[in-house]
């Protein structure tokens, strides 16, 4: 069972995606934190990982390139309610290394979904 | 030549001239008529009274000054003539005519010039005394000889006494007008001698023919002759008279030998005739040089400089001004030429001046203005009035008067004053021009608030028609025009509209901002000292309007930022309620209440996402898009793809000025020109009840970016999509916020408010601007300013983000 590692200082989105995951089947670690962020990937090893980009003490972009030094095989999928649609901001999320997938907040459950499958199983995409 | 007259007569005698000259006449006349009734035995005797009378004539003759000497003479010969032998007589008698002669020449004539004239003068007197002299030795030649053989003689030659001391006279120099030729043009004087001379030659020779017997007639004759001859009636009777007298003695005193009778009575009548004749010519003479004195310390004292000319253009006579005008004593200039005291430039002026005077001509003009120099060397401007008398033929020399003016500083002052004139107007030019080219209206008034003076911008600006922009129109005529004009609001009274001018016109001149004919004008006044004051009239329209523009820009700029961060949060507050509700309708029963619920919640969820999305745009400063579109061709793209949503009873228009240029194209993305039209286009539609005309107009503009400072706006060409609709319009207070997000007119339900707000955040972003103009009731026009892209327009103002 995959482990998706969700990192928001949101406390009620990052609720509510985990329910969603987790009734999807995934099973869920929560992070509310930068420092949490990294301590619970050293710790559990999650499949992949969701960041939003705004965090209390740090930056999203610097948690995804720490997350992708110490662990280059993570996919991570950004999110943030910061994102608009015509922003280039969200394109630059994208080029970043270890990223699969960027959403912009809110996001939607089928969305989120077939981006986790598609990052977990790249092959079946194929 | 100063009158020193009545210092000189002894003061018992009478000071008038009448009756100085018939007291003396007579009183010689007693003398000669009693020494004539005394002379009867000796020999020699009775010729003594003659001689007296002819001492009184010769004192006449030579003026008051010796008259009383000449008589005591003449007095003193008859004594001694009554005393004794008459030989002892003469030589004092001779000497004392000497000494008056030389002394007379030396009176008149001071000093001694050694010219023609004065050596004839001295010639004459010399004659004379000569002859005096001369007498007692004719005498002494012959004593044996009867007193009747040298009577004629002796009396020829005491007659030519006259024709010398006439000759005297005549060249006695004097002042002017000298009246020296007759009208014959015959010297006055030679005449008159000449005649006395013929007169008394022929009394003398007629001596003999006396004695016959015919002497009374020929005396009267003689008398009449010479009166009429020397005009001196008085003389003539006088001399008439004394002749009749004095053959009454010879009658009564029968042996008194005739012919010295006869030659004592003619000399007698000569003598008081010809001294009759001298003293009126000398009072004349007296009373012409008294009034040449004066009329010469007159003209000496005139501040002109009086210069006469003779026909050789010599100076012959110049008063101390002309002098001083020139530059030197008056008496240097005499016989001096004129024309060389001319400045080179002028001297041809004064040549002709000359050849005018010497062929008898008035020198036209008459008035010149030449430059004469001054022996240092400087030049004064002089007006000359040639001053030219044709005279009668002969009459005189021919003399012009040149009075001569310095008008070299009237001419200076004269110049200082045009010069200041020049320069005045010259000002009065320059501030006219200035105050046109003003772009405030100005306007001066008098103390008592009527219009004095006023720039073209003044009518213009107050919209004046042309009987109020006229000189002493009353303030308050202007006021009222105003008030007609609605600048002081709808229904003012004539209190208000005084009150407003009183307001303007009395210190501290409170400023105001009126709105007349579509213009902001700000009004102030300037207090003058004189209790006058300028009304200054200033257009703020496009200050006012930059300034709604800046306040309007920095109010969006902070509503962007508040109303981008509530989006941010909400979008965050948004996810949950997204991933829950769509959970829950995943996990429910299908079409089950629970099912529904969620359902309904993810499609609330929906629309404030919507909503959210909108306000971000307008909050946003998205980066500009890259490609360049074409601006019109896209137009056209959008407006059909919004016509179709239309309600049908809307008739849109669409033109496109022939202004833009070719290929016109901005820096904007073709998917947000079409939202903000379609914003525009559905509003306008909206406010028109979905009935009526709507355009669309595009047209080449300029854009002008204020960025609230007082620097002058910049400019950059730009299109402008203007989309006018025929609706309610907006009120000016509303104008001001409707591009604010959640601002809207519209009913609950209708409209999010976020229609205008998302295309002035969009607008903004391209680097444009979005305005609206309206008319409540008439319509709106809102327009976009799109600025063009390429090098040569984006220049100066690209859009860069270090400038802001």
């Amino acid at each position: 069972m995959p482990t998706i590692l969700i990192v928001d200082d949101n406390l009620l989105a990052c609720e509510a995606i985990s329910l969603v995951l987790e009734s999807a089947g995934f099973q869920v670690t929560q992070a509310h934190r930068v420092a949490e962020a990294v301590e619970s990937v050293a710790k559990s090893c999650p499949d992949l990982a969701i960041v939003d980009l705004s965090m209390p003490d740090g930056n999203g972009v610097d948690l995804i390139r720490r997350l992708h030094q110490s662990h280059p095989a993570l996919p991570i999928i950004l999110y943030s309610g910061f994102f608009t649609p015509e922003d280039d901001s969200e394109k630059r999320a994208m080029e970043m290394e270890g990223v699969v997938a960027v959403f912009k907040k809110p996001l939607r459950n089928n969305d989120l979904l077939a981006a986790i499958r598609r990052a977990l199983d790249p092959e079946a995409d194929a | 030549m100063t009158d020193t007259r009545p210092s000189r007569i002894p003061s018992f005698f009478p000071s008038s001239p009448s009756a100085r000259r018939w007291l003396l006449f007579f009183g010689g006349f007693a003398l000669v008529a009693a020494a004539d009734a005394a002379a009867v035995t000796p020999e020699g005797a009775p010729l003594l009274p003659g001689i007296g009378a002819w001492c009184l004539a010769l004192g006449w003759l030579w003026g008051p000054a010796w008259l009383g000497a000449a008589t005591a003479a003449g007095a003193a010969t008859v004594l001694l003539g009554l005393a004794g032998p008459g030989i002892v007589a003469w030589p004092p008698l001779a000497a004392f005519a000497l000494a008056a002669l030389v002394l007379r020449v030396r009176a008149v004539a001071p000093p001694v010039r050694w010219t023609g004239r004065g050596i004839l003068e001295g010639g004459c007197v010399a004659a004379a005394a000569a002859l005096l002299g001369a007498l007692p030795a004719l005498f002494a030649a012959s004593p044996e000889a009867g007193i009747g053989t040298v009577l004629d003689p002796l009396a020829g030659a005491l007659a030519w006494l006259y024709p010398f001391a006439a000759l005297y006279r005549l060249a006695e120099p004097r002042g002017f007008p000298p009246p020296l030729r007759n009208r014959w043009g015959w010297p006055t004087r030679a005449v008159d001698l000449g005649v006395m001379g013929v007169c008394v030659f022929l009394a003398a020779c007629l001596g003999g023919f006396a004695a016959e017997g015919g002497w009374p007639l020929i005396g009267a004759a003689l008398a009449v002759l010479a009166a009429a001859l020397t005009g001196n009636l008085v003389g003539g009777a006088a001399a008439a008279l004394a002749a009749g007298l004095a053959g009454s003695f010879t009658v009564a005193d029968g042996p008194v030998p005739l012919d010295l009778e006869l030659g004592n009575a003619v000399l007698v009548a000569v003598g008081l005739v010809a001294g009759g004749f001298a003293s009126r010519t000398r009072e004349r003479q007296e009373d012409a040089e008294h009034t040449v004195g004066r009329t010469k310390a007159l003209l000496d004292s005139l501040p002109i400089g009086l210069v006469e000319i003779d026909e050789r253009g010599l100076i012959v006579q110049a008063n101390p001004m002309a002098g001083e005008i020139i530059g030197c004593a008056a008496m240097d200039l005499l016989g001096h030429p004129f024309e060389r005291l001319g400045t080179e430039a002028s001297r041809p002026m004064l040549a002709e001046v000359i050849r005018a005077i010497r062929h008898r001509r008035q020198p036209d003009p008459r008035f010149t203005t030449v430059f004469l120099y001054r022996p240092d060397g400087s030049a004064r401007e002089v007006e000359v009035d040639w001053v030219y008398q044709r005279p009668p033929m002969g009459r005189r020399p021919l003399r012009v008067a040149a009075l001569i003016t310095d008008i070299t500083d009237r001419r200076r002052a004269v110049r200082a004053l045009e010069d200041r004139e020049h320069q005045l107007a010259e000002r009065t030019d320059l501030l006219r021009i200035t105050m046109d080219a003003l772009d405030h209206g100005l306007a001066a008034f008098n103390p008592d608030d009527t219009l004095m003076e006023w720039n073209a911008r003044f009518p213009e600006m107050l919209r004046l028609p042309s009987p109020l922009a006229r000189p002493g129109t009353p303030a308050i005529a202007i006021f009222r025009f105003l008030a007609t004009l609605g600048a002081f609001g709808v229904g003012v009274t004539e209190g208000q509209v005084r009150a407003r001018m009183d307001r303007l016109i009395h210190p501290p001149n409170a400023d105001d901002v009126h709105w007349i004919g579509g213009h902001h004008l700000r009004f102030s006044a300037h207090t003058m000292a004189d209790g006058g004051w300028v009304w200054r009239i200033e257009d703020r329209t496009e200050d006012i309007r930059l300034r709604d523009i800046e306040q309007n820009r920095q109010k969006m700029e902070a509503l962007g930022q508040l109303a981008s961060g509530v989006a941010h949060e909400l979008n965050n507050t948004l996810q949950p309620i997204f991933s829950l509700s769509e959970l829950g309708l995943a996990q429910a029963e299908p079409d089950s209440l629970v099912a529904r619920c969620f359902g309904r919640i993810t499609d609330a969820a929906e629309r404030a996402e919507t909503i959210v999305r909108g306000v971000l745009t307008f909050a946003r400063n998205a980066p500009v898009a890259e490609g360049d579109t074409p601006i019109v061709p896209a137009l056209f793209d959008a407006l059909a793809f919004i016509r179709p949503g239309l309600p049908s009873q809307i008739r849109l228009e669409v033109s496109v000025d022939d202004g833009i240029p070719e290929g016109a194209a901005a820096r904007l993305d073709r998917r947000e020109f079409g939202q903000v039209l379609t914003n525009l286009v559905t509003n306008a539609a909206d406010a028109m009840d979905h009935a009526g005309t709507l355009r669309v107009d595009c047209r080449a503009d300029m854009l002008r970016y204020a960025d609230g400072t007082e620097a002058e706006p910049e400019t950059r060409p730009a299109v402008a999509v203007a989309v006018v609709d025929t609706g309610k319009g907006i009120d000016h207070a509303l104008k001001q916020r409707i591009f604010e997000p959640f601002f809207t007119t519209k009913d609950e339900g209708h409209g999010t408010g976020l229609g205008l707000a998302v295309a002035f955040g969009i607008v903004r972003n391209w680097g444009g601007r979005i305005d609206v103009d309206s008319e409540p009731g008439l319509g709106s026009t809102f327009t976009i300013w799109i600025p063009l892209s390429g090098p040569e327009h984006e220049g100066e103002h690209a859009h860069d983000p270090d400038r802001r």
